[in-house]
């Protein structure tokens, strides 16, 4: 590897396609492949998550084009089961992984670390097209999931592949998990790996490539969090592996580490295996799993906090404060898997200290909330469409946190685990707070990517329909959860066959008014497709500064040139949010201007 | 990690030079200020260690997992677990490997003395070992297998063979790692990058030496 290091240090630029386009070095290249790959994963899970919505706000209604697409598991052109439990399985995995996991980092952070640190790329950037080729293997393995087995679109199990059903195979006698499951692990397994080779390279590169003056105290915070989420992933991920390592053994060689003695599958007695704990490999996903959801939501608090202080032209309230608290996130994560676990028959005991520091958890949360309302605090505010979807982000952080707050009770949770509630929670949070930090990462950086702007009238109603649309969507969650809907179920009340829960009858309505606001949101987000393709080809020009910004990616071209600064090292003065300061020529300070007076950072 | 920070070499070009712990890290600015070319040894210790913790956490999890497992209970109130009665030649294994990381050792200092022919000596040698430590580790697997014992017999063996195929994938990464820079070695003089290599593999390979103490202490005589 130390030969190919050689030639890449050398940075002359690949003439090439292959080399420029296909199996690049540069992370900006490679960062944008992550990127588009996200854009890739994220239609695959819309698309389900829309047949989803169309199962449950109308369960058995027969839809003709449903029988086109799946001859077999919607037969009668309703959605079988078995075919939805696929659909939320493939949903949540591809979501968490191809997507929350990928753009946030291997996209924004690929790209923009290196820029902003000062340095030419990223440590090791053979290791970093490893990286990405890898993660690229794993997405074609869980699409060949999709495939492999008729009736349903992948395994059952959901995200989670709680054994003993994921671990049993043929003998479970469910479609999906046998070949199904097999290339759903096999996938995680390489997906793994591919992270923990992106890791490595996002810590050495921050600890080492940072330029002269880049103090760790003046990163802007949009480094802190990739950095973060980089540690996250490499403590974490190792132990989803080695879960998935026991669970494909329990699978294919006939261990048994999740498989209980005496387990009446199937209208079977399971024989061949005995002994084993299914909860194991909960406390075994629950440890990566927790890890998982700041790895998804970090990045984008650090792209927010960077954000907020551009637009609001002040400096970040409490920068140490907001680098602590990220940290102090990211450390309470690794002792919280077991508030996943309340329902499992875990001690009391255990319980409630899992719930205390899950609990605690709020305190660093409510630090970044206070301080970016501090930021925002009586400051002539630029309401740019990035700028909007940050603040959306504190928006939705807060009422998807709150929430948290709820469910981290072991009294509570124990009510509400497998309701609609969680399902509100975690997609408030997880899912649409870090969908909303990469809007805003992509309507703020897209001109130094690709040297255009993009369309902000356009980026505006955007964002309004689908901040509305997504509250429409998950607040009503909430509330099917505390009536008592249960989650994973293909239907609450078939109105056609009246069959289902009686009680839940009333919630009816309030599930079709889900399903519309939900088509009414995917809908909505064909406006930011058009704006990013037309954008990227007829947008206007972008400056080198075009929101008077002051971090390092602000004083190079857009895009920039393949060694970032064009063969020299940018040396900085400033921390990274001076803005504002008093007695300056302009109202911002960039972090590589001479310093006249030191303002410190 | 205290034989890498004191185990730097002698720089030989730019500034801000230093190992796991020096400039790298440092809370007053960037280390900075080297040619855009020059090279970087702390980087790939740096790189190193976070790929040895993150292999550390895989089996940190996988220890994890065979305490859970062997303390499990199923309602019964019985336990499949069924203790293996130790290959002997395991204990020859882990001899060889304890010398293996004595000779990577030696070669890495032969290597910054300039000693070329000791180094390509000591790295052969260590190769050697390392392949006679898999094929002992094979050989137990025969062992066992020939008294019928595989991977899905109990859990006990299910773990022996899972946490040993594991160490021994690494350790063949470690080997390849290991021809890597000594054919470098032949072909090239004494160069400051060449250095890292050769440390970094030197690290791997004692940390490989290490776990296999440690899996071979918690397979057989943890209770």
């Amino acid at each position: 590897m130390a030969e190919h290091e050689v030639a890449v240090h050398a940075h002359h630029p690949p003439t090439g396609f292959i080399k420029k386009y296909i199996f690049s070095v540069d992370h900006k290249v490679i960062g944008i492949q992550y990127y588009f790959l996200a854009i890739f994963s994220v239609i695959i899970g819309l698309v389900m998550s829309v047949l989803m919505r169309l199962q449950l706000g109308w369960p058995g209604h027969q839809f003709g084009f449903l029988k086109s697409i799946f001859p077999i598991g919607a037969a009668d052109g309703t959605i079988s089961p078995e075919l939805y439990l696929s659909l939320v399985t493939m949903h949540g995995t591809i979501m968490v992984f191809f997507v929350l996991t990928t753009a946030p980092q291997g996209g924004f952070g690929n790209y923009f670390l290196p820029i902003q640190i000062g340095a030419a790329d990223m440590a090791f950037p053979v290791l970093n097209m490893l990286s990405f080729w890898t993660t690229f293997v794993a997405l074609l393995v869980m699409i060949g999931a999709i495939f492999v087995e008729s009736g349903v679109v992948g395994p059952i199990g959901g995200w989670t592949g709680y054994a003993p059903l994921s671990a049993l195979g043929e003998a479970s006698g469910q479609k999906g998990q046998t070949y199904g499951v097999v290339l759903w692990i096999i996938s995680i397994a390489i997906f793994c790996i591919a992270s923990l080779l992106g890791a490595l390279n996002f810590i050495t590169t921050m600890l080492n490539m940072r330029a002269k003056g880049m103090s760790l105290m003046r990163l802007p915070l949009s480094c802190w969090g990739w950095f973060t989420t980089a540690v996250l992933a490499l403590l974490s991920f190792p132990v989803l592996l080695a879960g998935g390592v026991l669970l494909l053994l329990d699978h294919l060689a006939g261990t048994s580490f999740f498989i209980p003695a005496n387990l009446f599958v199937n209208d079977k007695l399971i024989t061949e295996h005995a002994g084993g704990s299914p909860i194991m490999w909960q406390h075994l996903f629950w440890f990566f799993g927790h890890p998982e959801v700041y790895i998804a939501i970090l990045p984008g608090m650090g792209a927010t906090s960077h954000i907020l202080a551009t637009f609001a032209r002040k400096p970040i309230f409490g920068y140490r404060a907001m680098v602590y608290a990220i940290f102090a996130i990211g450390l309470l994560g690794f002792f919280v898997w077991g508030h996943h676990m309340f329902i499992s028959g875990m001690d009391p005991r255990t319980g409630m200290m899992f719930s205390l520091v899950t609990l605690t958890i709020g305190v660093p949360s409510a630090i970044k909330t206070f301080n970016w309302l501090g930021t925002l605090w009586g400051a002539r505010i630029r309401f740019t469409t990035a700028m909007l979807f940050s603040i959306g982000f504190v928006s939705l952080f807060v009422s998807g946190g709150v929430t948290g707050m709820f469910l981290g009770q072991t009294s509570l949770d124990l009510q509400l685990h497998d309701t609609y509630f969680v399902v509100g929670h975690f997609h408030m949070i997880m899912g649409v707070a870090a969908i909303f930090g990469m809007f805003a990462g992509t309507y703020y950086w897209f001109p130094k990517m690709f040297g255009r702007m993009m369309g902000e009238g356009i980026g505006k109603v955007h964002f309004w329909l689908t901040f509305i649309g997504v509250n429409a969507i998950f607040i009503p969650m909430h509330i099917m959860g505390i009536a008592g809907a249960p989650r994973r179920y293909a239907f609450h009340w078939n109105e056609v066959t009246g069959e289902g829960f009686e009680f839940l009858k009333g919630i009816v309505p309030v599930t079709k008014f889900v399903s519309y606001a939900a088509f009414f949101t995917a809908a909505v987000q064909i406006l930011f497709f058009a704006n990013l393709v037309w954008s990227m080809y007829k947008g206007k020009k972008a400056s080198v500064n075009p929101w008077e910004a002051t971090s390092l990616e602000w004083t190079v071209p857009s895009p920039p040139p393949h060694d970032n600064f064009g063969g020299h090292e940018p040396v900085v003065h400033h921390g990274p949010y001076e803005y504002s300061v008093p007695g300056a020529k302009t109202d911002f300070i960039m972090q590589t201007d001479p310093a006249i007076a030191e303002t410190g950072g | 990690m205290g034989t890498t920070v004191t185990t730097v070499e002698p720089v030989k070009t730019g500034s801000g030079i230093g190992a796991l712990g020096g400039n790298g890290f440092k809370g007053d600015g960037g280390p900075g200020g080297r040619d855009r070319d020059d090279y970087q040894p702390e980087k790939y210790r740096i790189g190193m260690w976070a790929g040895l913790v993150s292999i550390l956490m895989l089996f940190v999890a996988l220890t994890s997992a065979y305490i859970f497992r062997l303390k499990w209970r199923s309602q019964d109130g019985l336990s499949d677990w069924v203790p293996l009665v130790m290959p002997r030649i395991l204990w020859l294994n882990t001899a060889v490997i304890l010398v293996s990381s004595l000779t990577i050792d030696a070669a890495r200092r032969a290597f910054k003395r300039g000693a070329d022919d000791l180094f390509r000596r000591m790295m052969t040698f260590s190769t050697v070992l390392g392949l006679v430590f898999l094929a002992g580790q094979v050989i137990a697997f025969r062992n066992l297998a020939a008294q019928g014992i595989f991977i899905k017999s109990n859990p006990h063996s299910s773990f022996f063979y899972l946490l040993s195929g594991l160490h021994g994938l690494h350790l063949i990464g470690g080997i390849l790692g290991i021809c890597f820079v000594t054919l470098k070695g032949i072909r090239r003089q004494y160069e400051e990058r060449r250095g890292a290599a050769v440390d970094v593999t030197a690290i791997y390979w004692h940390f490989m030496d290490g776990l296999w103490i440690y899996l071979f202490l918690l397979l057989f005589f943890w209770n």
